[in-house]
């Protein structure tokens, strides 16, 4: 192919340089033609050789990518090892616990040594292989998967041959069981034919072993059922891993192809190289001949070399295809083993499951039923037993408490006693203070002259008293004598009074006539002046000698003075005329009252000398009386020295009543505090008695629930000797039951002859059954007789109750009938039928209703309270 | 004499006494169908509860256009009614429809009981007690529910 594709290609190179490049090299080198060519294939040459080393540099990079990507594929492969680490692991405690299942059936049965030794040898050598492969797979996984498949293999084989022993193992194990069940039938029969307390011993152990080997089973089912889940999923990973390895298969198939192009490539540029050194270098011009065998010598040397590199990257691939080869032999060696160990698991399974050990496991059920049962007894029997010992501990707590409560009440008893004698003493005490008492009682010459004493004492204070409504008495006469002092007091001043008026009478008699005296004098004066009056007319007569008219004049004056003058005279006479008579009548009444006034004068001495008698009289009286006060007072002098004489002598005798007093109470303090000590002993004394009555309660108590505890123990062994004698009993009764069977069995017989007998008898009956049966017939005709009348009377019943069926429906029709009335009506007047509809809301009323809807303010359906309007109200006919 | 109220008043007799609701009981007086005495009884499982509360019933001509006017006889602790007994209820005011009959007037009121509106409070104490100390009102509602039975 290549040397066909040779020229081709060499003809596609050149023409696929573009005509613009063959005319730039034309252009660029016009004059040398012939080595143009030359030229033009050495770069066409290095054009293929950038190319190819392009080439080789995105193989290399694949190559990367591939290595990148088998990590990855052994980085995935990890965590199946790990898988697989756990697997085996499993697998190890699988084979333990098969191992030492098959141990307790070697040791449970004795048939099955052999079986044992195997396993005891075998099982430790196969632990061993595990963990030495575990640890070869280990440190081989990072080394090469070379070695390690093989390795793998090896331990493929001995898993194998482990699982084979293993199963074995199982099957020994199982064949113990069986043995061991033969064993137990027997057993179990054994146990249930009565041997108790054998019996049970061995049930419990069984039921032990049983117990052990179910949950040994289990285990390992539950550990198959694990495996065969790792196992799929082990399935599964090698699947990918398949996928993954087919897949970097095809792309390293098609790197060797594209390698082999190059390769392909690179001989034919060598043999063109050849071809242009053998055949173009002679022809080459000389400037560039160097230059070029160079360049081509350089390009050899490349060439040589990415043949190297290529031929050691095939070598590679090479090496990482069986590389990857092996694996995959590895896997489908695995998977071997896997379908192998599932075949294997599978058997278990169906050993496992198989008739005869379900049968096995039936038995185990039942045998462990009556175990349970036989163990609930014993726990009950157990729990009595049990509940019994409390019981007495508890007595026995109760016996330890009544001795506690009984030293208690012998301590309080002995306090008692000490208390009693206290109390004994006190009364002695408080006797002893009421004989001191009584001594001191009979002391009564003192207490008689107290009596005396007492008596002066309160004889005083009556005298006192005589002694004071005396003095009382003359209090009384000194206050009368003051009151006649004081009407001689009165009188005198009277007297003063009157005495005062008559000197002021006479004050006014010399006044008046003192007034006469002047009032004569005056007369006297007016007389004189008269005279004189008199005298100077006359002279004046006579010297009026010249003027008569004036003479006349003074005549007519003097006439009319002497006229005036003697009205005023006249007058004046009348004035003292009338004074004079008024003083004589004034001098005339005091005359008279002066006459009274001497003569009261008179009576008022008369009557102070009366007063002044009696004074004197009551003054004498007085002096009397305050002498016989004189001598009252020395009396009572007397008496009060003789009372401060006594008084001193009673002070004594009170002091001494005291002191007695305090001696008294004293004594009587003594005697009180005694008694409240005497009390509170007794109040102790009653408190100690009561403790030890509660104390004996409690004994009494206590020994009555001793005793009743005693009473039930002797009841439970009453009830356990009972049970034995029930159970006794009831052997008894089995035997007497087996009698009786044998009875029954005679009584059987003799049924069997009764049986013929009836059977005869049955015969004689058959022959009655006949004549009966005729009988019968006739019975029968008569009853269908009667059935076809009752017919025709149900028929005639069933008519008439059609008619009355009828009449109810015609009340159900009308019930309804007035339903639908109700409908009809208005619900807002409940009377009228519904006449309009609101066709807002599609309510139904009567038109009277609406119609006073209408007219109030609000227009709301009465049903829903929708406002409406008046031209929502449409007639309705139904 | 026979208007329509009086004839509404005794369809509302007649079929209170055919299906009577439970707790109350109503009927008109004997000369006068116009006034309606009736009893009801505290709801159950309330504070209310076996209270006999008796009330009056005034029914007008335009009854069933207006209600009627309905008072508590009996003395009475409760947010929406008034000391004189009369009852502050919508239905019985402002959202009166004719729809309604005795039976219907009576269970509102019923239901009224154990559900009061203390947001338009007849009586204040009994609304401000019903909002902030409930024990204290129940053991008041409590009180006139004992004073119903010893009440002529």
């Amino acid at each position: 192919m290549a040397s066909t594709g040779e020229p081709d290609r060499k003809r596609r190179h050149f023409s696929s340089i573009s005509p613009s490049e063959a005319a730039a090299a034309v252009k660029k080198q016009p004059f040398f033609w012939p080595s143009s060519e030359d030229k033009l294939d050495t770069a066409v040459l290095q054009f293929q050789n950038l190319k190819l080393s392009q080439k080789l540099e995105a193989q290399q990079v694949e190559c990367s990518i591939l290595e990148d990507k088998l990590s990855q594929i052994k980085e995935k492969q990890l965590p199946y090892n790990s898988s697989l680490k756990t697997v085996h692991k499993s697998w190890e405690k699988l084979t333990a616990s098969v191992e030492s299942c098959s141990v307790r059936v070697s040791d449970s049965s004795s048939g099955a040594h052999r079986f044992v030794n195997k396993e005891d040898g075998s099982s430790p050598a196969v632990k061993n292989d595990f963990i030495n492969r575990l640890l070869e797979t280990g440190a081989t996984e990072s080394s090469s998967s070379n070695i390690c498949s093989n390795q793998m293999e090896e331990n493929g084989v001995n898993t194998s041959s482990q699982m084979t022993q293993t199963l074995y193992n199982l099957v020994a194990a199982t064949e113990d069981l069986r043995c061991l069940k033969d064993e137990l039938y027997p057993t179990v029969l054994r146990t249930n034919l009565g041997k108790d307390l054998c019996g049970q011993l061995a049930l419990s152990e069984l039921e032990s072993e049983i117990k052990s080997f179910r949950g040994d089973l289990d285990d390992v089912l539950v550990k198959f059922k694990s495996l065969s889940r790792e196992l799929q999923s082990h399935r599964d990973a090698d699947a990918k891993v398949r996928v993954d390895l087919k897949r970097i298969r095809g792309e390293l198939e098609d790197e060797v192809v594209e390698l082999q192009q190059c390769n392909g490539d690179l001989s034919a540029l060598r043999a063109e190289r050849d071809a242009t050194a053998g055949a173009f270098f002679p022809v080459l011009s000389l400037g560039n001949k160097l230059a070029t065998s160079d360049r081509e010598r350089d390009k050899q040397r490349d060439l040589q070399d990415m043949e190297t590199v290529l031929k050691e990257l095939t070598v590679l691939a090479s090496g990482r295809l069986q590389q990857l080869k092996n694996l995959h032999e590895e896997r489908t060696k695995m998977l071997g083993k896997m379908s192998n160990l599932q075949n294997k698991s599978k058997s278990v399974r169906c050993i496992s499951s198989s008739q005869a050990c379900l049968s096995l496991k039936d038995q185990l059920e039942k045998s462990k039923e009556a175990v349970f049962q036989y163990m609930a007894l014993l726990e009950k029997l157990q729990v009595e037993k049990d509940s019994i010992v409390w019981k007495e501990r508890e007595i026995n707590i109760k016996n330890e408490l009544g001795d506690v409560s009984r030293k208690t009440s012998a301590v309080t008893d002995s306090r008692m006693a000490s208390l009693d004698s206290e109390i004994q003493k006190q009364l002695d005490e408080k006797m002893r203070i009421k004989t001191r008492l009584g001594n001191i009682s009979r002391e009564r010459g003192r207490k008689e002259i107290f009596a005396d004493m007492k008596a002066l004492i309160s004889s005083f204070p009556e005298e006192m008293s005589s002694m004071r409504s005396q003095l009382n008495n003359y209090k009384e006469t000194a206050g009368g004598i003051h009151s006649l002092r004081a009407d001689v007091q009165s009188l005198s001043g009277v007297l003063c009074r009157k005495t005062k008026e008559y000197e002021a009478l006479q004050l006014r008699s010399a006044d008046y006539a003192s007034q006469l005296g002047d009032l004569n004098a005056t007369v006297c004066d007016l007389k004189n002046s008269h005279e004189e009056l008199k005298l100077f007319l006359d002279m004046y007569k006579r010297e009026s000698t010249d003027a008569r008219d004036i003479a006349e004049a003074k005549e007519q004056e003097y006439r009319a003075w002497a006229h005036v003058q003697s009205l005023k005279s006249s007058l004046d006479e009348q004035n003292l005329e009338l004074r004079v008579k008024a003083a004589n009548e004034a001098e005339a009444v005091s005359q008279q009252m002066l006459a009274a006034a001497e003569a009261e004068i008179a009576d008022l001495r008369q009557k102070m000398d009366d007063c002044k008698r009696d004074v004197a009289k009551h003054s004498d009286i007085l002096k009397s009386k305050h002498e016989e006060h004189g001598t009252y007072l020395s009396e009572i002098q007397t008496i009060g020295s003789a009372y401060e004489d006594i008084v001193p002598q009673n002070q004594q005798l009170l002091l001494q009543v005291t002191e007695r007093d305090d001696y008294n109470i004293k004594l009587f303090l003594e005697g009180i505090t005694s008694r409240q000590m005497q009390d509170t002993l007794l109040i102790d004394k009653y408190i100690m008695d009561k403790d030890i009555q509660q104390g004996s309660a409690y004994a009494s108590f206590l020994s009555k629930k001793s005793s009743r505890i005693e009473d039930q123990l002797r009841f439970c062994t009453d009830q356990f000797q009972k049970l034995a004698e029930d159970k006794y009993q009831k052997s008894v009764s089995l035997e007497n039951l087996q009698k009786k069977r044998a009875d029954i069995g005679n009584g059987l017989e003799q049924a069997r002859s009764r049986l013929e007998e009836s059977h005869s008898k049955v015969e004689q009956s058959r022959l009655d059954y006949g004549a009966l049966e005729l009988e019968l017939e006739i019975e029968r005709f008569n009853r269908r007789r009667i059935e076809e009348e009752m017919e025709i009377a149900k028929k005639k019943v069933s008519r008439l109750r059609s008619l009355i069926e009828g009449s109810s429906a015609i009340q159900k029709l009308r019930q309804e009938l007035s339903e639908f009335k109700e409908i009809l009506k208005c619900k807002a007047c409940n009377d009228r039928p519904k006449e309009v509809v609101i066709t807002k809301c599609y309510h139904l009323f009567c038109n009277p209703c609406v119609q006073k809807l209408t007219g109030t303010r609000q227009k709301k359906c009465p049903t829903c309270s929708a406002s409406f309007g008046p031209n929502d109200i449409k007639p309705i006919y139904i | 004499m026979s208007t329509p109220a009086r004839k509404r008043l005794m369809r509302d007799f007649k079929r209170l006494q055919q299906d009577p609701p439970a707790g109350i009981s109503g009927a008109p007086q004997d000369n006068n169908i116009m006034l309606w005495n009736a009893v009801i009884f505290g709801p159950d499982d309330t504070p209310w509860d076996g209270g006999t509360f008796k009330l009056s019933l005034q029914f007008s001509e335009d009854y069933p256009n207006k209600p009627p006017t309905v008072r508590f006889v009996s003395r009475m602790f409760h947010p929406n009614i008034y000391a004189d007994g009369s009852i502050c209820l919508d239905i019985l005011q402002n959202q009166w429809s004719p729809i309604y009959d005795v039976a219907a007037i009576l269970t509102s009121i019923q239901s009224l009981l154990c559900d009061p509106n203390p947001n338009s409070p007849a009586n204040s104490e009994a609304a401000r007690m019903y909002s902030e100390s409930k024990r204290e009102y129940n053991r008041r509602v409590r009180d006139v529910v004992e004073q119903s039975w010893t009440a002529d």
